[in-house]
């Protein structure tokens, strides 16, 4: 009976196993195989330039001025462009994205221009029509397959028009959408014109020839800025490999956001250490019931069978069994992966005669073979007598092997404990953390007309907000700042002080500070009643505005007493801008919190932009319906519906995807290590009281308790734990430090974290020890001294 | 001291029944030798066990010192076990990983008595069986007579009521096995009572009483004190 038992434990373990190690090493087989099918992957390159020396950051949206200069280089085959329209639009061209079909208005998604020489870095199904056409001259649309189905219901649209503000757009081709495993994420394409001063926010791509020296082409490109102008000093220019790029695409004006190197080590980590345990556990279960098979064995040598016979034997047992136990695993595999591909945001899935599945079956097959060796080998070589005797029960090496992987198991149980707690605890500071601005009951309504916003004038739309129910206020941001900033002001104070770098300024409307919930230092919020703040463009071309500075921004100016700011007039000399503080206000984080707090500023409708954000601060019970009379209004004054409207606190969420992402994959494989060390320890247990039973029954016979006999068992495995825990600290302290370092604001790692794992999995083991024994604890002794 | 009255014990597998022993009646004052004999199968293992307490019988009565514990539970036969039974085995059964010394002090740690004690009367009773030059030795590194003889003491140290021993020199030479049934004799004369199991007719000679059982029941309870008195001499 317990034989059958442990027989389905043991194939269910291993199966449950090598089913999470291969969910996981199919995510990471994946983010190490992005973009690595694109045309002549393994010679093209994206330009980054490293603007970390003026207090930037690494780009991958870069001004292509510098880099086009190396056309004619000898070892640069051809450069690809791909520029957000976004960056186009305006100055020198119209490349509007808000379009009309049949009377409906829609924004464009993902409108970028490129280069004519697109498909040759770029594998693209073309469904319809031309794409080269499209890219040579101006006017035409490529479409995706959803971006046409989306504005005309049909792929069938060459020669359909678009019409916008400055004229219309001929649908010239349509493509298939671009899979999940590439870093491209662009759903329209056009044109891409000639601009005097090389396209700013491009993504530059080099081909290069097969025996180019990058460092060179990176040196050269550096020169050439520092020739052209000085001010960019230390900053350089990186080659940065096709498949590399998806790893540095976290940035704001991205395609769309990538992966994280972090979470596949992480990855690559996890699956090497659950096929390791899984297998360990397979073999030592195999190797342990067959010892308890030693008396067949020895009747099967005695009634004649060959060594030669036994070793066939046992390895085909073996090996049908791992063959069962793996198939089982695919199954599982098959049937968790539209869970595991929801939490990981991916698309992957199983491809049978992939290399992948080729070496899934390698390890499975080699597992089997290791697991029916011992057996094979060690057990077929003993004489029929010795066998049946049963002076088999000793086999010191094995038992050793046994115990260390048992302590292994138990040091990856506590480990990965260690881990979730501690990520859940960063995770929930970075959740908690005061960002300046208030991320809960805030609504962002993306990206609408900007002159239709930023009036100086009490404005329609945002009146008919705030009158409905639930609407505390309504303000404006030109920037989604809970994932990005957009651009930044350098202003010169009173005093003389010009700060350098980077200086987030975001463009507001009334009641800036109240509406996106930032705490006032000194001063007052922009307000109708001090409508003079508003921006202003006089007949000379000088600008005046309110603003409202951070408290950091004042005191890198050397301003301590935020009182005297107010009122202060700051200029913008290039710009011919004034501006007035009308308020300080506490600093803000823009983004994600593993990037450094910038001095940051807020200005009264000075937009910019072609489009901008309503903010609403909210007070409801039920946000569906309060979402569905926000579109409702806005339907009613602007005729688009495809208006995406969003929680703050979830685009805060959004910009923290890759550290919830680990923390959910961790979360979920952690009672999964300590299921698998649990039975790894049932195995372990099992054979040790099968082992000693004889022992167990002398001594209760002479007076021991069920609980003298469950501890005597359980101490054997407790020294396994305790000595784990020395495996499992120094390890687990310098990986999670590592990923600690990532970020600004860090928690540390206490010490309680790292007891209480530890005598959780010390206690786990325990009473799965306790109840292995108490069965044995509880047999009659005259059972087993009976038959003597 | 031990009374047997209608006594039966019945095994019960999914499709078989067992009778082990049928209606036994047997009586064994205190001091008496017993040997139990009988070909295999007989069930003298199952009154073995019975009489130590490590099991219960299905039906009857079974009077241990005025007290009849056919029923008692198994925790109840446990602590009466722990202070009134030793038993010696066939193989001995020693635990290896421990020594001499501690093997025979594993039952007094079971009673929860002091070291101080503990240490007394293990010396002492290794002493009374001659074994006490080899106390810090493992049970590997002793012969077969002397891990008896350890097995032996292991059974006084708690000075029991009764000593039951299950074939005690089975696993033995000749020689070792006489010096080991020469012991219990003397044990026995000194007022240990002892009830053996044994299939072997020498064995049996050392015993002042023979039973004879046959399918589970006694067909012979009679005296053997001429052929004890011979094997002594």
């Amino acid at each position: 009976m317990q034989h059958k038992h442990h027989f389905v434990l043991n194939v269910l373990g291993f199966s449950i196993g090598m089913a999470a190690a291969i969910l996981v090493a199919l995510f990471a087989y994946n983010e190490l195989n992005v973009d690595k099918d694109q045309p002549d992957a393994d010679r093209v390159y994206r330009v980054y330039a490293d603007n970390t020396a003026v207090g930037l950051s690494k780009d991958g949206a870069i001004s292509a001025e510098v880099p086009l200069t190396l056309k004619s280089h000898s070892h640069v085959e051809s450069i690809m462009l791909l520029v957000d329209t976004y960056f186009i639009n305006g100055d020198e061209h119209e490349l509007p994205d808000i379009v009309r079909v049949a009377n409906t208005e829609f924004k464009l998604g993902n409108f970028y221009v490129a280069s004519p020489n697109l498909m040759d870095f770029v594998n693209l199904e073309v469904i319809d029509g031309r794409l080269d056409h499209v890219l040579e001259k101006p006017g035409y649309l490529a479409l995706s397959r959803s971006e046409a189905m989306r504005l005309f219901g049909t792929v069938n649209v060459i020669g359909q028009t678009l019409t916008h503000e400055a004229g219309i757009y001929r649908i010239g081709a349509v493509f298939e959408d671009l899979p999940q495993n590439t870093h491209f994420a662009f759903n329209v394409l056009t044109f891409l014109p000639e601009t005097s001063r090389g396209p700013f926010g491009a993504h530059v791509y080099f081909k290069l020839t097969a025996n180019a020296d990058e460092l060179a082409i990176e040196a050269e490109m550096t020169e050439e800025r520092r020739r052209r102008s000085p001010r960019w000093g230390d900053t350089s220019f990186d080659l940065i490999p096709l498949s590399d790029v998806h790893f540095n695409s976290n940035g704001e004006f991205e395609m769309k956001q990538g992966g994280s190197l972090i979470a596949l080590k992480i990855s690559i980590l996890l699956s090497t250490l659950l096929v390791v345990i899984a297998s360990v556990n397979f073999i030592n279960l195999n190797i342990a019931s067959a010892g308890k098979r030693a008396k067949e064995i020895g009747v099967r040598k005695a009634l004649g069978a060959t060594r030669a016979q036994l070793i066939t034997q046992f390895l085909t047992e073996s090996l049908l069994l791992v063959l069962v136990a793996g198939l089982f695993a695919l199954f599982l595999v098959e049937l968790s992966l539209p869970g595991f591909n929801q939490v990981v945001e991916r698309n992957l899935s199983i491809e049978y005669g992939s290399p992948f599945m080729w070496s899934v079956m390698n390890v499975v097959v080699f597992i089997g073979l290791l697991s029916g060796l011992y057996p094979a080998l060690f057990l077929s070589a003993f004489s029929a007598k010795r066998v049946l005797s049963g002076d088999l029960s000793r086999g010191q090496g094995a038992i050793w092997v046994r115990k260390l992987t048992l302590c292994l198991q138990g040091a990856f149980s506590v480990g990965l404990m260690v881990a979730v707690l501690f990520l859940y605890g960063q995770m929930t500071l970075i959740k908690e953390l005061d960002v300046g601005y208030a991320k809960q009951d805030r609504l962002i309504i993306r990206e609408l007309p900007a002159e239709v916003l930023y009036n100086k004038e009490p404005n329609v739309l945002m009146n008919a907000l705030s009158n409905l129910v639930g609407i505390q206020g309504v303000s404006l941001s030109d920037t989604n700042y809970a994932t990005s900033m957009l651009m930044g002001q350098n202003f010169t104070w009173p005093n003389g002080e010009t700060l350098d770098g980077m200086q987030p300024n975001i463009v507001t409307g009334y009641h800036a500070a109240d509406v996106l919930g930032l705490t006032l230092l000194a001063g007052r919020d922009f307000s109708p009643e001090f409508a003079g703040d508003w921006y202003v463009e006089d007949a000379n071309g000088e600008k005046r505005a309110g603003v409202l500075v951070t408290r950091s921004q004042a005191q890198a100016a050397g301003y301590t007493d935020f009182e005297q700011v107010v009122g202060m007039t700051l200029t913008v000399p290039r710009r011919n801008l004034t501006a007035t503080v009308v308020g300080v206000v506490e600093d803000i984080r823009l983004g994600s919190v593993t990037k450094p707090v910038l001095p940051s500023s807020f200005i009264l409708g000075y937009i910019r932009n072609e489009t901008g954000n309503i903010i609403l601060n909210t007070e409801t019970e039920n946000r569906v319906l309060l979402t569905q009379q926000v579109n409702e209004v806005l339907r009613q004054h602007i005729s688009r519906n495809d208006v995406k409207i969003d929680w703050i606190e979830e685009e805060f969420h959004q910009a923290h995807r890759n550290e919830f992402m680990t923390l959910t994959v961790l979360t979920i494989f952690c009672p999964l290590a300590i299921f698998l060390t649990c039975l790894g320890t049932v195995g372990l247990a099992s054979f040790a009281t099968f082992r000693r039973q004889k022992e167990v029954a002398m001594r209760k016979v002479l007076g021991a308790s069920r609980l003298n006999i469950v501890n005597l068992l359980a101490k054997e495995f407790l020294v396994l734990v305790v000595v784990s825990w020395f495996i499992a600290f120094p390890a687990t302290y310098f990986l999670i430090a590592d990923w600690l370092a990532n970020f600004n604001e860090r928690i540390s790692q206490s010490l309680w974290v790292y007891l209480v794992s530890a005598v959780l999995i010390a206690v786990i083991t325990w009473i799965t020890v306790a109840g292995i024994a108490f069965k044995t604890a509880s047999t009659r002794p005259s059972k087993i001294l009976r038959y003597e | 001291m031990i009374n047997l009255q209608n006594l039966s014990r019945v095994f019960r597998t999914q499709d078989v029944e067992t009778t082990a022993l049928n209606n036994i009646n047997l009586n064994v004052d205190e001091g008496e030798f017993l040997a139990i004999m009988g070909p295999s199968g007989c069930g003298k293992s199952t009154l073995l066990s019975i009489l130590g307490m490590l099991d219960s019988p299905s039906s009857g009565s079974f009077n241990f010192v005025d007290k009849d514990i056919a029923n008692y539970s198994e925790e109840q036969l446990a602590k009466l076990r722990k202070s009134s039974v030793g038993f010696v085995f066939q193989s001995f059964n020693l635990i290896d990983e421990l020594t001499v010394f501690e093997n025979v002090e594993l039952p007094l740690q079971y009673q929860q008595i002091s070291r101080v004690e503990r240490k007394q009367r293990v010396e002492q009773i290794l002493k009374r069986v001659a074994i006490d030059h080899r106390a810090d030795h493992l049970p590997q590194q002793l012969s077969g007579g002397q891990q008896q003889r350890v097995a032996v003491a292991r059974a006084l140290v708690t000075n029991p009521k009764l000593i039951l021993a299950d074939e005690p020199t089975g696993n033995l030479d000749s020689k070792n096995g006489e010096e080991v049934m020469t012991m219990l004799r003397e044990l026995n004369r000194e007022g240990t009572t002892i009830v053996m199991v044994t299939h072997s007719e020498k064995e049996g000679g050392y015993a002042d009483r023979l039973v004879r059982l046959l399918d589970g029941q006694i067909m012979v309870d009679k005296s053997n004190k001429l052929t004890a008195h011979a094997g002594a001499a």
